[in-house]
């Protein structure tokens, strides 16, 4: 290949490279500046898994539901998930649809367990957060996220099925600011 | 001639030579015309591996002191900042490609930092957003943008990641009971590059290393993607993937074989435990296939193409290259098809009959090299004969499943042998004494 040809071919080579990270980038700013936010509960979990390195493992709470009417969905089958809100203001899945829905909000979601009743593959599996609060972090988790007590809900922004966690939030606190309130003590 | 001229010089003629304007012994004339004969050359693989390692400590470097203040930076930095390591190597690309041939040691580090930079930017954007953790999507991503930086700059470390990548993504697949089917096309779009570099530049330096990291990424990948679909045929799979680097490494080339002999070694080796292990019973009881089952697994395995495409391979060498090769040779070559005819026909009922008949495969490699090596006074073949006569003799040694007469007779009749041998090849060499 000539001088001018492997210029050419380089530039065109970093143009993808820059232009998939920014359509990353670009879908999730435009859900996190347009779209809805709803407070989803998160599924308690085991009080010595929930941190791994640096990041918050969540599940979302609610993710067994029937599968449409007349239908039996396969293990890894997409499907599209209708958000509704209960009356103190968190969100759940109301019911699940083979087809894109017309109206109201949902999320484009996979099924880990098919069959009549489906069982959902969580699209929110972590929360990054800084290593030095990490600890003071998991602490606070750990007390709100058990099973007899869980205030713990994840702020995801949804926009045309897609959803992007805003933040998890602890007693009402987002969870950057529940654990520097715990650092710094009563 | 200065140092800076030498580098250029050293870097056109690699160009020259590749492209069939002049050959070695003119190209070793012209270095030592300038001087430039041996010390430039090491030189160069001295810088190329210093940059190597200096590009990538620098670059983890960044990313860590990024890391460390990464919590208190908003999402707008932090976006921008993910960009900064795929910008700085892309930049960094141009520059090598702008300077041509002079800048070739730096082209393996640049293309490594470029590679590493596209994992770190996306991996720096799943951050920022919270993205779910899918290794496989994350790894293939990362594979698919990073692939074209090989053929690009001719990158053998960047294919050595490449190779890493897509054995990672198969053994992730398999193991989490999805589809491997992907791996294969992962493993199409590398194979141009790796065939021209194979037939075109065996005699560069990186091309062994190359080969080998293809090689190691296959013997792992392989068997992880068609386990789903041979099952109980893998001993075949296996002794195949080793008789092909065993055929490939083995056959006589005008230049450098192509893995510098290491492809021998490791297919050897790997054809001496598989068929001491085919010795055993207990191995044939769980891998026979009484005859009905033939037709049917036979059908499956060919028509998928792969299995019966390893099979064949070392044969098809063996053929081309049959004269040229000493029996032992060929024998190893035929063992995927030995084993594939003996597995399709032994009753797991009837195992211990099978293990017994196949000790005569390691006995034949093993007598075969000592023979050849003894004619050729080849030392390594020599070796290798040892190899497999000693592993089958400590095996059988222990075998507490034959008698200790059977094996006191084995063993009288075979030492017998090799005396016999012995005796015969010092009397040869009497003779040609006498005669010179």
């Amino acid at each position: 290949m000539n001088a001018p040809k492997k210029t050419l071919v380089f530039l065109l080579i970093a143009c993808v490279q820059l232009a998939v990270p920014a359509w990353m980038i670009v879908t999730r700013e435009r859900t996190l500046s347009g779209g809805h936010a709803y407070r989803f509960p998160v599924a308690p979990v085991d009080p010595y898994d929930a941190f791994r390195g640096r990041y918050v493992a969540i599940r979302l709470d609610g993710l067994d539901l029937p599968a449409p009417t007349g239908t039996v969905m396969a293990s890894g089958q997409r499907v599209y998930a209708r958000i509704a809100q209960r009356p103190d203001g968190t969100a759940y899945f109301e019911s699940l649809s083979a087809s894109r829905p017309a109206e109201g909000d949902y999320l484009d979601v996979r099924v880990r367990d098919g069959g009549e009743q489906v069982h959902l593959l969580s699209p929110f599996d972590r929360f990054y957060l800084d290593e030095e609060l990490a600890p003071a972090a998991e602490a606070a988790y750990r007390e709100h996220a058990s099973r007899t007590n869980n205030t713990t809900y994840a702020v995801i922004r949804v926009r045309e099925g897609r959803g992007v966690i805003e933040d998890l939030v602890i007693a009402d606190l987002p969870i950057r600011q529940a654990a520097i309130q715990r650092t710094r003590g009563p | 001639m200065s140092r800076r001229h030498l580098v250029w010089l050293n870097g056109e003629m690699e160009r020259w030579e590749r492209e069939g304007v002049i050959d070695k012994p003119t190209a070793a004339r012209i270095r030592g015309l300038y001087g430039a004969d041996a010390s430039p050359a090491s030189r160069s693989i001295a810088l190329t591996a210093l940059s190597i390692v200096g590009a990538l400590l620098v670059g983890l470097g960044i990313i860590l002191l990024l890391a460390r203040n990464w919590g208190d930076l908003s999402r707008p930095v932090r976006t921008i900042l993910a960009f900064a390591p795929l910008l700085v190597t892309q930049a960094l690309t141009w520059r090598v490609l702008q300077r041509g041939g002079s800048a070739r040691p730096w082209w393996e580090a640049v293309a490594t930092g470029w590679a590493l930079s596209i994992g770190a930017t996306v991996a720096l954007i799943a951050q920022t957003y919270h993205l779910p953790g899918d290794f496989r999507v994350f790894l293939v991503s990362w594979l698919l943008l990073g692939l074209p930086i090989v053929y690009l700059l001719d990158s053998s470390v960047v294919f050595s990641l490449y190779a890493a990548g897509s054995t990672a993504w198969v053994i992730d697949a398999v193991t989490s009971n999805q589809p491997p089917d992907f791996y294969w096309w992962l493993l199409a779009a590398v194979t141009p590059w790796l065939w021209h570099r194979l037939r075109e530049n065996s005699a560069r330096q990186g091309t062994a290393w190359t080969a080998l990291a293809g090689v190691v990424a296959l013997l792992v990948g392989f068997p992880f993607a068609l386990a789903p679909l041979l099952g109980r045929w893998w001993p075949v799979l296996f002794a195949a993937l080793f008789a092909c680097v065993y055929a490939l490494d083995a056959v006589e080339r005008d230049g450098p074989r192509f893995l510098r002999g290491a492809g021998r070694l490791l297919g050897a080796l790997g054809l001496l435990i598989l068929s001491i292990a085919l010795t055993f019973a207990p191995f044939w009881k769980q891998h026979g296939h009484p005859p009905a089952d033939l037709v049917t697994k036979g059908r499956l395995a060919f028509d998928h193409g792969i299995l019966g495409l390893l099979v064949l391979s070392p044969l098809l060498l063996t053929v081309r290259n049959g004269r040229r090769w000493a029996p032992h040779q060929v024998l190893l070559s035929l063992s995927p098809l030995l084993m594939l005819l003996t597995s399709s026909m032994t009753d797991p009922d009837n195992a211990v009959g099978a293990a017994r008949l196949f000790n005569l495969y390691p006995l034949g490699v093993g007598a075969l090299a000592l023979w050849a090596g003894m004619r050729r006074e080849a030392v390594g073949t020599i070796n290798l004969g040892m190899l497999f006569t000693g592993a089958l003799v400590a095996a059988r040694f222990f075998d507490s499943d034959m008698s200790f007469t059977a094996r006191g007779l084995a063993f009288v009749i075979l030492g017998s042998l090799f005396i016999a041998a012995n005796i015969y090849m010092m009397r040869r060499k009497g003779g040609r004494h006498e005669r010179t």
